[in-house]
């Protein structure tokens, strides 16, 4: 899958391994992103928390189809469409926590 | 809601959430004020406090085309934080008493403002800090007010934080998210080849509203 990653001379996009999800996580494919202050953090070479330097995926937050879910999951199941709070966000597919994510309303 | 609209949502509203109820402890008919209005987490942020009842929502923004536009996401009263009269302008606004909640993304040159602007028992949540890591503290105007100045981020929360925060997010937002009352502004869209642009045009710092990665 295509991500951005930081690299040696700054952000990139690589082909990197599809995740798979732990247990509680949810395996997103990814539609949209947005941007936020600290990615531009992480893209100059920042620590952010627990994420930077050469090799980390930049994103903060995405939207999606479900793709799969870990085993200790009951919120959503694959195809739901959700938001969610993601590291790494800025990708083909992403893992998150299930207690990030969100169903989109189908209301509006 | 378009997937590009909603990848705008997750982030302002697990961090507004937590900053306006939780951790500021917003009342209803309190007055509230968004220090540095103008980016996604704080038009959210002030959209958040009218929702849960605040009876003033002020909000800053340095740049006057930006200020102009914050009515539209719920605030009553726009200031510019590099006028050195603004805190005047909150007490004016708040019958003298100075603002119950200041959420605060600048951080370092407006702390001792935040500190004259707030009331007496006034809560601080430093949320970000755009405008500087290390400042001037009045520590004597903090204690005469008896400020709560409280740090957030979510750097150093547990998995079970930040599902709780969420949890709680949504207990009293969703509702106003499935009738459509709470929005961000989609200033531009990029494909993910593109995201060294998208960084540079946020790094230029001219935009209103989100910029958005179109990952499909």
């Amino acid at each position: 899958m295509q991500a951005a990653v930081v690299g040696e001379k700054g952000v990139e996009i690589r082909d990197l391994p599809k995740p798979s999800p732990k247990p509680n996580e949810v395996l997103i494919r990814v539609k949209a992103s947005s941007l936020n202050r600290a990615d531009l953090l992480v893209a100059s070479g920042h620590q952010h928390g627990s994420v930077g330097g050469v090799g980390a995926r930049l994103g903060l937050e995405c939207s999606g189809e479900v793709e799969a879910v870990g085993g200790a999951v009951g919120d959503v199941k694959p195809g739901d469409r959700v938001m969610a709070s993601a590291p790494g966000g800025f990708a083909e597919y992403v893992v998150t926590d299930a207690g990030r994510v969100h169903r989109i309303p189908a209301t509006i | 809601m378009s997937y590009e609209q909603a990848a705008c949502f997750p982030v302002a509203l697990q961090t507004m959430h937590n900053a306006v109820v939780t951790a500021g402890r917003l009342k209803r008919g309190e007055t509230l004020l968004m220090q540095g209005a103008s980016a996604g987490v704080g038009l959210m942020g002030m959209q958040i406090g009218k929702l849960m009842g605040a009876s003033l929502v002020i909000g800053t923004s340095t740049n006057a085309d930006r200020r102009a536009r914050l009515s539209e996401f719920g605030c009553d009263l726009a200031l510019d934080s590099c006028d050195p009269a603004w805190p005047e302008r909150v007490k004016q606004a708040t019958e003298g008493k100075g603002v119950d909640l200041i959420v605060d993304m600048i951080s370092a040159p407006v702390a001792n403002q935040n500190l004259e602007a707030a009331s007496i028992l006034g809560r601080i949540v430093n949320v970000g800090r755009l405008g500087g890591m290390r400042g001037e503290f009045d520590f004597d105007k903090h204690a005469l007010k008896r400020i709560d100045y409280i740090g957030v981020t979510f750097r150093t929360r547990s998995a079970e934080e930040v599902r709780e925060i969420n949890r709680a997010m949504r207990a009293d937002l969703w509702p106003a998210i499935e009738a459509g009352k709470l929005s961000l502004p989609i200033y531009k869209t990029y494909r993910l080849a593109a995201i060294g642009d998208a960084l540079s045009l946020m790094r230029a710092n001219q935009h209103f509203g989100k910029i958005v990665i179109n990952v499909s």
